[in-house]
């Protein structure tokens, strides 16, 4: 898949707050593959990041976003009557030279949203882009997700490259989706048209009893998963809010006195924090494997083990291998078997001959001498290691409060409101991601843990799937009640005697699976390959580098720790780093877009997101507000990127309306860029979302 | 989910299923959502340091607790963190086990041969979680053991994982120090 596609412009007509405002790239260097938006806050620069990712990947607007996109501009204010044209939004997208363009026309009430694309040769009423564009974006909402980007969704917990997101990106450049499409939908739903068609074996009851049992279970998998979609909008909304949270708690820090206090102590706590968790899952990781006891305790065992069972094996073996002697009548040295050595053998192999279950015992006893206790560090060095970590992070945690408490009047009080919010926000964040889990699921040791609270009785005593609608309907993960439903098509299939044709189609879609994983694994280890080494030219903390692609996005430490969180500057990086491995990969350049790439960032994270930016090599697109300029001051800068405001026609440059405030438009100059300060509205502290 | 067994092997073999109190479950629960410290994961890697902390505890009082009762049951496998290692926890679970039926280092001559071999007939499967119901009870006793150990010490109080794992160190340091 050969692809190199770039933004040429953006062109927003009545909708969000833009009249009719286009803007367009390498419009103050034509060298420079960066363009950076400015925007003051709540224009619509999440909307267009949102716009764009279904746009590109061809796919329907949800009724959220057509409410999110509502034209509400000078007419929301009564600054002029009526709209003054049809809504639209559209991007020229330069595909190996020519320009197509790609677009949205809303209707007026924003109730829906058709699709068109001007090709080169006319206007087309759909989604009609070359074939590499389409092979690449088309249906591929999960590729446009991760390179149209909301940073501030970034470093929670690596969720956005997770297993589904990455093999799905990759089963379409790939070229397997259609093969994933086969074996997951079609041919089953050519199996149940089988089984309608045929003659019945089973009686009219067993067949409505378990097309009952069918229809609840899907009815139920349905109610899941619209449940699941409802706690992941809840769970963005939160994340959402919490990170405005936390840039209320920065933005309140970087102005008091103590900022510079804050900064340094903040940055030595993230280091405390850091290694108290990498030690505690050290230690954890050696409390799981016995050997590593004190040897006062453990070496008993040894000694147990290397006594136990010492002169019995297995009867089978025993029989099979003195047994092979005694026939052969040859001794294991070659000499010929004497009648005395005969029946020594002889009494040996009965004297040895052992229940079955030695085969176990033996794996045991090998396994425990093999094993040697680590020492490097031991449970006890790293118990004193993690002792004293907590006392410096606890340390560390009371200077801070110490310095809010410092700060006295309303801004400790402020600064004490925000910190409680931002805990509960925590705790509601993390019962949402619990929900998540439970629905989505696929690791089969989590949900049989689980398994009484989750599975309840639609899991039989003996582990079967049940087969009462009751007790499907008591069920909560979507992945056991696919395994329901399989059990249930077999059941019917056999009912309708077509058992034989029901198999043909599980090896076919078995074959299938198998060729879609060669294709994925093979992909998986060249992008793997191509992210490392790709990864190795940003300044990554801890030596943090991509260890799987297996499981959706896996990161170690230099210490072979598992990182399951990212910052937002690890995850930009790992996320630039992949995208570029893709492209290398499957020759394919497309356009990044980041929306507030630095929201919410400490100083630590932005000399990452820096890094991250600086090094990506393929059309960049940032969408900023006006505070996020200081953040990055190097980046944003001539040699970087090029820069474009949008202001309105008659607002001045510290965001002062004036009486008619006119239409937005478009500068592509450094000095509005570095000049433009509009106010940064106050927004009303909230709990739990937006 | 489970992998396919023959009828056979279905007939021989015992499925049964961990057991481990609900209050021990809650405490998992309740670190696992602590906000800013780690987690313990899945319910059973907490199941294995009580049961750890059991068999280590036993010599000092040669006391067992009486097992979690229907309705706790917990998986029938060895999941999590807990299957890389399950064939060194079976192995510590069995030598306390053959040691209270007085199969001690001593006894095992060839004497004894087919006694223990009996004895790990009855508690050992090739299948599962590799354990018959005797040797999952086995660990259950032990996990319970365990687990009031860490309440009565007042461990079960601490609310961080960090913390928690230097107490639990702790403990069993203090058990080898009296060896």
């Amino acid at each position: 898949m050969a692809l190199q596609c770039k933004i040429k412009s953006i062109r927003w007509k009545w909708i969000i707050n833009f009249e009719d405002v286009k803007w367009e790239a390498n419009k103050n260097s034509s060298e420079l593959i960066s363009e950076t938006l400015l925007m003051r806050n709540g224009t619509g620069k999440t909307s267009t990041l949102l716009l764009l990712q279904h746009l590109f990947s061809n796919s329907d607007v949800p009724d959220s976003l057509l409410e999110r996109i509502k034209y509400t501009g000078l007419l929301g204010t009564k600054e002029i009557g009526k709209k003054g044209g049809d809504s639209e939004f559209s991007v020229d997208i330069d595909v190996k030279g020519k320009i197509w363009t790609l677009g949205y026309k809303f209707e007026d009430d924003f109730s829906s949203a058709s699709l068109f694309t001007q090709t080169p040769s006319g206007l087309v009423n759909e989604y009609d882009m070359p074939a590499q564009f389409s092979s690449a974006f088309d249906n591929n909402i999960e590729l446009t997700k991760l390179l149209f980007f909301d940073s501030q969704f970034a470093g929670s917990d690596g969720r956005r490259m997770n297993k589904d997101t990455i093999d799905g990106t990759m089963q379409v450049l790939g070229n397997v989706k259609i093969l994933h499409e086969a074996r997951s939908a079609l041919i089953p739903s050519f199996i149940e048209a089988q089984r309608k068609k045929s003659d019945k074996k089973g009686s009219a009851q067993e067949k409505k009893t378990a097309e009952t049992a069918l229809r609840r279970c899907k009815s139920t998998i349905r109610d899941l998963k619209i449940d699941l979609e409802k706690a992941k909008n809840e769970l963005q909304k939160k994340e959402s809010t919490i990170s405005d949270t936390k840039a209320e708690i920065s933005e309140i820090k970087k102005k008091s006195k103590l900022n510079a206090e804050f900064n340094k102590t903040e940055k030595q706590l993230k280091t405390a924090r850091d290694l108290v968790s990498s030690t505690s899952k050290e230690l954890l990781e050696l409390l799981m494997n016995p050997a590593n006891l004190n040897p006062k305790l453990w070496s008993p065992v040894r000694e147990y083990y290397s006594k136990l069972s010492k002169s019995r094996i297995p009867s089978a073996i025993a029989k099979e291998w003195l047994g092979s002697i005694l026939e052969e009548k040859k001794c294991i040295c070659e000499d010929s078997l004497c009648p005395k050595k005969e029946s020594l053998i002889q009494a040996k192999m009965e004297k040895s001959m052992g229940l079955g279950i030695l085969s176990e015992v033996y794996i045991m006893k090998d396994k425990v001498q093999v094993t040697q206790q680590e020492t490097d560090p031991s449970v006890s060095i790293l118990k004193t290691r993690l002792s004293e970590e907590i006392s410096q992070r606890d340390k560390l945690n009371s200077k801070l409060g110490r310095l809010v408490a410092a700060l006295g009047g309303k801004t400790q009080s402020s600064l004490e409101d925000l910190g409680g919010i931002k805990k509960e926000l925590e705790i509601e964040i993390s019962s949402l991601k619990d929900k998540i889990v439970m629905y989505s699921t696929k690791n089969d040791g989590q949900i049989k843990t689980n398994k009484k609270d989750w599975l309840k009785r639609s899991m039989s005593i003996d582990g079967k799937p049940a087969t009462k609608p009751e007790f499907i309907g008591e069920c909560q993960n979507i992945y056991w009640l696919e395994q329901i439903q399989k059990h249930l098509n077999k059941k019917l299939d056999a009912i309708a005697g077509i058992e034989d044709l029901s198999a043909a189609g599980d090896i076919i879609a078995e074959t299938f699976q198998a060729v879609e994983e060669a294709v994925l694994q093979s992909m998986r280890e060249a992008v793997l390959k191509q992210s490392s080494k790709n990864l190795t030219k940003f300044n990554m903390q801890n030596d943090l580098r991509i260890h799987s692609l297996n499981n959706g996005v896996t990161c170690i430490d230099s210490g072979g720790n598992t990182q399951a969180g990212f910052s937002t500057g690890e995850e930009l990086a790992i996320l630039f780093s992949f995208i570029s491995a893709l492209s290398k990969v499957t020759e394919l350049s497309v356009p990044m877009i980041v929306d507030n790439p630095t929201k919410g960032a400490d100083q630590s994270k932005l000399d990452g997101i820096e890094g991250s930016l600086s090094s990506f090599e393929h059309q960049l697109i940032l969408l900023i507000y006006a505070t996020e300029r200081n953040n990055l001051p190097n980046y944003f800068a001539p040699t970087h990127t090029n820069p474009t405001t949008f202001m309105r026609e008659n607002e001045s440059m510290d965001g002062t309306d004036g009486k008619v405030r006119g239409m937005f438009k478009t500068h592509y100059d450094w000095d509005t860029f570095d000049n433009y300060h509009p106010p940064v509205p106050k927004k009303p502290t909230k709990k739990g979302g937006n | 989910m489970s992998k396919q067994k023959s009828s056979a092997t279905i007939k021989s073999e015992e499925a049964g299923d961990f057991r481990f109190c609900d209050a021990a479950k809650a405490y998992v629960k309740e670190i696992n959502s602590n906000q800013g410290t780690g987690k313990i994961g899945e319910q059973i890697n907490f199941y294995w340091l009580c049961a750890q902390l059991g068999m280590v505890a036993f010599d000092d009082d040669n006391s067992m607790p009486t097992p979690p009762s229907t309705g706790t049951e917990m998986t029938d496998e060895f999941v999590g963190k807990t299957r890389n290692h399950q064939v060194l926890m079976r192995s510590y679970l069995m030598y306390r086990y053959l040691c209270n039926l007085s199969f001690g280092i001593d006894d095992l001559d060839d004497d004894n041969a087919e006694s223990v071999e009996k004895s790990m007939d009855s508690f050992l499967q090739t299948t599962g979680a590799h354990l018959k119901n005797r040797g999952i009870k086995e660990m259950d006793t032990f996990a319970q053991k365990g687990w009031d150990l860490l309440e009565s010490e007042g461990i079960s109080y601490i609310k961080d994982l960090e913390t928690f794992l230097v107490q639990y160190v702790e403990l069993l340091e203090k058990y080898a120090s009296k060896k």
